[in-house]
């Protein structure tokens, strides 16, 4: 049976996200094996306390496109009001990238890192990155660099959430572990990526199974007020996947098609 | 000009539903509100009704007074229950709205389109043609069959001619807000001049508590981002429709 990696996206990102994950971890049909958790959002603070008390496995999400940097000196990072420059997911528009100074980008991801492993009390199982900026040259040489002293597992770094050659060839020569595909449980509003855990599951199983390597299947989870509807253009989505975790249904196939583990079996 | 009616249903169910439902209609395109009383936020949805001062809000009749209810329990209603004791039940509804809210409703809606059964249609039309109360198409959710297919109430209804839309457009499941906001879209080209359609949507936030009653959670999230959509509303105004609530009919 193939190895998967399930994670829930964004932990940390708000209360209702928080208790969305929360919800699914607690749940007798959880498949959830790891969280992935933002530093520097609304929630960070109460996802800490969550997952130390229970003892969950948890990857650092790296955030340089949101919310504000923890670091200091990050004139090259940030807009006029001090949040991370935009980008738009909705034509894949990562060209504020452009600007940013390497030694900024490595002062951030180093205190993303420190702030996980300080408040946690340990290292993340992984690290991964929120939109999986890392795909991106500038951002991906430092959090290799991390990776390699930490001796920590990454995600593959795809980019717009298709393969990203020189990117995934460059980690995996530089001997850090990482997973080979990532796969995402949901069917963007504008299908340009994505399965629906619904329609696709399918396919979904079937194009899993088709690759070779360790696999990573992304999940948004949450339930869903205003202050997601604030902060993100993925919001109602991110209660679907919630509601299939109470049916069960979905559980069912991917627990009889997968075996599944964690990044911190890797 | 075509009339559009924009229905959000279930109103006082859970609190983020209320929260999320209000926002809908203070600052989406629902224009008419839907109560359902004895339920776990009627309390809360009845502070709101007076808080914000909301007009346009009938009754969401349930008969059935326990939080988790399904398809079957009206089922077995109709089955056990005598007219008499249904007209008992759809009264002291009716007449506990009023003692809640201070005045009638502005419509009828029963859940699951409970008044396709004729037992309960029979009543529910003596009491809204003396009290002109428009009502929501008879289209229900009790058989196994199209929802549409039921002549029988639909002629029994049209006859009565009591206040009403001529459509009545739905899609309550399903995650893709594109191909639900498009249906609607494609469905309100077949309203004429002069004539008038309902939508229902299930506006709300969507907490833990709902999926202990409901079948339909994050949907109704979604409900609320179509509501806030001003495309969906800008394609509906260039199509000719003028959206209205019910007492406007």
């Amino acid at each position: 049976m193939k190895k998967l990696i399930i994670v829930a996206h964004d932990y940390g990102l708000c209360g209702s996200v928080n208790q969305g994950i929360e919800y699914v971890l607690e749940h007798k049909n959880n498949i959830i094996s790891d969280v992935s958790l933002l530093v520097n959002a609304p929630g960070s603070n109460a996802a800490v306390e969550y997952i130390k008390k229970n003892n969950i496995s948890a990857c650092l999400n790296l955030n340089l496109t949101t919310f504000m940097p923890i670091s200091k000196n990050t004139a090259s990072l940030v807009d006029d009001k001090g949040y991370f420059k935009k980008v738009d997911i909705s034509t894949w528009d990562f060209s504020a990238i452009d600007s940013f100074k390497d030694k900024e980008v490595e002062n951030e991801i180093n205190a993303q890192y420190r702030w996980f492993v300080e408040k946690v009390g340990r290292k993340p199982s992984a690290i991964l990155s929120r939109k999986n900026e890392t795909g991106d040259p500038k951002i991906l040489l430092p959090m290799v660099e991390l990776a390699q002293k930490e001796k920590l597992p990454v995600r593959a770094p795809v980019w717009g959430w298709k393969e990203n050659y020189g990117a995934q060839s460059f980690v995996e020569q530089s001997g850090v572990k990482l997973t080979n595909h990532v796969f995402i449980g949901l069917k963007d509003w504008k299908g340009r990526f994505g399965y629906d855990p619904v329609r696709d599951l399918a396919s979904l199983i079937k194009d899993i199974n088709k690759k070779e390597g360790i696999s990573e299947l992304l999940f948004f989870a949450g339930f869903v007020d205003k202050e997601l509807f604030s902060l993100s253009t993925i919001n109602w989505q991110r209660g679907q996947f919630v509601q299939l975790i109470a049916k069960g249904n979905l559980t069912k196939e991917i627990k009889s098609n997968f075996q599944l583990i964690s990044y911190s079996d890797l | 000009m075509k009339k559009l009616i924009i229905v959000a249903d279930d109103f006082g169910w859970t609190r983020p539903i209320n929260e999320g439902l209000v926002r809908s209609y203070e600052e989406g395109i629902v224009s008419e509100i839907s109560l359902m009383l004895n339920s776990p936020a009627t309390d809360h949805a009845l502070q709101f009704i007076k808080k914000h001062r909301l007009n346009n809000v009938g009754l969401h009749m349930l008969l059935i007074n326990k939080q988790n209810f399904n398809r079957d329990d009206y089922v077995k209603l109709f089955q056990n229950k005598s007219s008499a004791s249904i007209e008992k039940l759809a009264i002291s509804e009716l007449e506990l709205f009023e003692k809640l809210v201070g005045k009638k409703p502005t419509h009828i809606i029963p859940q699951y389109g409970i008044h396709g059964n004729l037992k309960l249609l029979q009543i529910l039309i003596n009491y809204v043609k003396e009290e002109n109360i428009p009502m929501r198409i008879p289209r229900t959710a009790l058989s196994n069959a199209n929802p549409d297919e039921n002549y029988a109430a639909e002629i029994m209804f049209k006859r009565s001619g009591i206040k009403t839309t001529n459509y009545l457009f739905g899609h309550v499941t399903g995650c893709d807000l594109v191909e639900v906001r498009d249906k609607f879209l494609d469905e309100l080209r077949i309203v004429k001049e002069g004539e008038s359609a309902e939508i229902l949507l299930h506006p709300g936030y969507f907490g833990a508590e709902i999926l202990k009653y409901s079948s339909v959670g994050y949907e109704r999230a979604r409900d609320l981002a179509l509501s806030l959509d001003d495309s969906f509303k800008k394609s509906i105004m260039k199509m000719g429709f003028e959206i209205l609530s019910y007492s406007q009919l």
